[in-house]
């Protein structure tokens, strides 16, 4: 017999797979519980073998309200394994995900409909999110005991049944959540009563005085955690760590665009630069091929594509052992607390000049052995432990670029990297622009150290002059693109072949043109630039001058420009170069 | 396509009795999402840094507030703006189960044109209270 479930919305008709979305995405999302399973071998076909299959497990489709239990095999409608045996049969590679917070997939969250209490994002707007079908999505709070028990559950009957059919499939927790303000935010986020019911508890059983937002947010990370635990425990050698998926058109207000005015919202390019920039995986599942324009698509499916995917869902693949492009990340900034930067003029700074090129992280400082990031270090030696201050030295003399600010830092670290500085005998300059500045050079890397707290009362234009200064002492090379407004970009980078040993490295620029009308960009010449080719034109002229080189697109037009950043003892070709 | 701008705001209570402060939570032109940056970039004379030095948004005046959105609707060209408290966009979605119904919603609120002339005039009537 049957069992029903609450969620079952089985479709007897064919009526999904005529509807189904012409998509040139690497992503297939197989939501099989939309899909009677007779059908489920025509999906198969219709997918090709340089896709990903991402298989969402339905928590609430599997829950019988009847026998209040999960149901993984009364019928092959529930029958996760014979998606496996679908898979090796089609030598398709399928990924089960479990839900690490709300699914964007269905009305109420991916979940239990009993367990539904309505979830509020950060600026206490109800988190409710219209997908690719026009239905609402009214995402849960899981902050109640009972969804954690329930959760708990539901993994350890779900890791039961992997375990009697002998699964050979590992799998991974899905984090969906959306851009605001240009970070990720999960939508397993939340600030709803029944948040605040479960802080009050953990306040009261905590005994915690004088309450302060750090405890707010230790309280989210306490239960995020306790869930991720739950995954470790329940589905033990099953469990294969999260991914992240940033769901364009999936921010609690999105919904006033898409119910107001429909079709393509602009935005998502800039969503777009932030999710290649912080290496997310972005999927475009919420949206209708209507609210996809034919440019953003082609955008879409350059940046996400399949070794850049397959770096990202496989833990043990690196981008960077051969010739793909990655994301170009010209330094790496560690602030605590990220106002000091703004204090400083660095976020202006790094906003204006290397937009989209720059990582903000809030821990003191990581170093990463056998790294081949080339990027500039930027930290606070007032954050940094013994022990990431000597990572830092070592990081120095191993050839890397380090901005140290020396403000509040101890004695005894002052002592150190004087006596360090001393013994390596690190060749000096002293600058002298808002305080005191000392440059250093030893193994091929270069730090400079200066204080911030000469910052104060200093007007911005000196700051910017100041940052100015020492991104040309790190010789930064970043491209000089002015473009109008209307023109998206993305600049990636790769190491060099063997044929191309004039060059650090080669960078490409992709343009597209997301207005209705004509627009310019320009890139001007530089001496450590040199304009290699352009390809993949569409709507496009492309014209080289002494100057520099101009672009002209016309609306959905782009393009795809090749540069190499010429080694610094190179004697430029001028025929070549910018 | 309707050439309309949607404003989401929020009103904070102040000290002073008679006046609340107004913060911009969201635009929306015809064309998508007017980021954060944008705004900072196109209209920085109106927003002033906090001590923590973080825009927020936040006009201290309703006066302030109705020449911003004129300026903000002139510059997206835009022919007319619906505004939308938090309060009223959370009514909207407790009481929507579909997107019909939120459509249904935003069609029945006012939307207000944009012009030289008149936008003073229509903005005082927006938010008479």
């Amino acid at each position: 017999m049957k069992s029903s479930s609450l969620n079952q919305n089985i479709f007897t008709q064919r009526k999904f797979l005529k509807e189904k979305q012409v998509s040139q995405e690497k992503i297939k999302w197989f939501n099989y519980w939309e899909i009677p399973h007779r059908s489920w071998n025509e999906f198969f076909e219709s997918t090709e073998a340089q896709e990903f299959i991402f298989v969402p497990i339905h928590w609430g489709y599997h829950f019988s309200s009847e026998t209040q239990n999960y149901d993984f095999h009364s019928n092959r409608d529930f029958d996760l394994g014979y998606i496996e045996e679908l898979s090796i049969e089609h030598q398709r590679d399928i990924l089960f995900l479990i839900p690490m917070g709300p699914y964007s997939f269905d009305s109420v969250g991916g979940i239990p409909k009993h367990l539904h209490h309505q979830a509020y994002d950060l600026n206490s707007v109800p988190r409710v999110i219209q997908n690719a079908k026009g239905e609402l999505c009214k995402m849960p709070s899981f902050y109640s005991p009972e969804m954690y028990k329930e959760y708990s559950l539901f993994l350890r009957e779900l890791c039961n049944s992997f375990k009697k059919r002998k699964s050979k499939k590992r799998i991974k927790g899905l984090v969906c959540g959306s851009l605001v303000g240009n970070k990720f935010e999960n939508f397993f986020t939340d600030s709803s009563k029944t948040f605040l019911k479960a802080f009050d508890r953990y306040v009261n059983n905590s005994e915690l005085r004088d309450i302060s937002l750090e405890d707010v947010e230790d309280f989210r990370i306490l239960v995020s955690d306790l869930f991720e635990q739950a995954c470790e425990k329940q589905l033990k050698n099953y469990w294969d760590g999260n991914i992240e998926v940033v769901f364009h058109g999936g921010s609690s207000d999105d919904l006033l665009f898409r119910s107001g005015f429909g079709g393509f919202d602009n935005y998502y390019f800039q969503e777009l630069q932030t999710v290649v920039k912080d290496g997310f995986i972005s999927s475009t599942n919420l949206l209708d091929e209507t609210q996809k324009s034919h440019v953003f698509r082609n955008a879409f499916n350059e940046m996400m594509n399949f070794s850049y995917l397959e770096s990202k869902v496989y833990d043990d693949y690196h981008l960077e052992t051969n010739l793909k492009f990655k994301p170009l990340i010209l330094c790496r900034i560690f602030a605590p607390k990220e106002f000091e930067l703004r204090v400083l003029g660095l976020s202006d700074f790094f906003k204006a000049n290397y937009s989209n090129h720059y990582h903000i992280h809030s821990h003191p400082y990581k170093y990463l052995e056998g790294s081949t990031d080339q990027s500039l270090v930027f930290c606070f030696a007032r954050y940094l432990g013994e022990g990431e201050f000597l990572e830092i030295l070592k990081a120095f003399s191993k050839g890397e670029k380090i901005a140290l600010d020396l403000s509040g830092m101890t004695l005894t670290q002052r002592r150190n990297l004087e006596l360090f500085l001393l013994e390596n005998n690190a060749d000096k300059e002293l600058l002298n622009i808002i305080g005191p500045v000392s440059c250093y050079h030893l193994n091929g890397g270069s730090l400079v150290t200066f204080e911030s707290e000469h910052f104060q009362g200093v007007e911005g234009a000196k700051k910017d002059h100041f940052w100015k200064k020492m991104m040309d002492f790190f010789n930064l090379k970043s491209i000089n693109l002015k473009a109008e407004y209307g023109i998206s970009s993305f600049v990636l980078t790769r190491e060099v072949s063997p044929f191309e040993l004039n060059y650090e490295e080669v960078r490409r620029v992709y343009l597209y043109n997301f207005s209705n009308t004509k627009k310019k960009a320009f890139f001007k010449a530089s001496k450590d630039l040199a304009f290699l080719k352009f390809t993949e034109a569409t709507l496009a002229e492309v014209s080289s001058t002494p100057a520099g080189v101009e672009v002209v697109l016309k609306s959905e037009g782009q393009v795809i420009l090749d540069f190499g950043v010429i080694k610094e003892k190179h004697e430029k070709r001028n025929d070549r170069t910018l | 396509m309707k050439k309309e701008m949607i404003v989401l705001y929020r009103e904070i209570p102040s000290q002073h009795v008679d006046s609340n402060f107004f913060q911009i939570h969201s635009v929306f032109s015809h064309k998508g999402r007017v980021s954060q940056s944008i705004l900072l970039e196109r209209f920085s004379t109106y927003f002033q840094a906090d001590k923590n030095h973080q825009e927020k948004f936040i006009f201290e005046s309703i006066d302030e507030f109705k020449k911003f959105c004129h300026s903000l609707g002139t510059s997206f060209r835009s022919d007319a703006v619906k505004f939308i408290s938090v309060k009223n966009y959370f009514k909207m979605i407790e009481n929507s189960e579909n997107v019909s119904n939120i459509k249904d919603f935003l069609e029945n609120i006012p939307s207000h044109r944009i012009s030289n002339s008149s936008a003073e005039g229509i903005l005082d009537r927006i938010f008479s209270l």
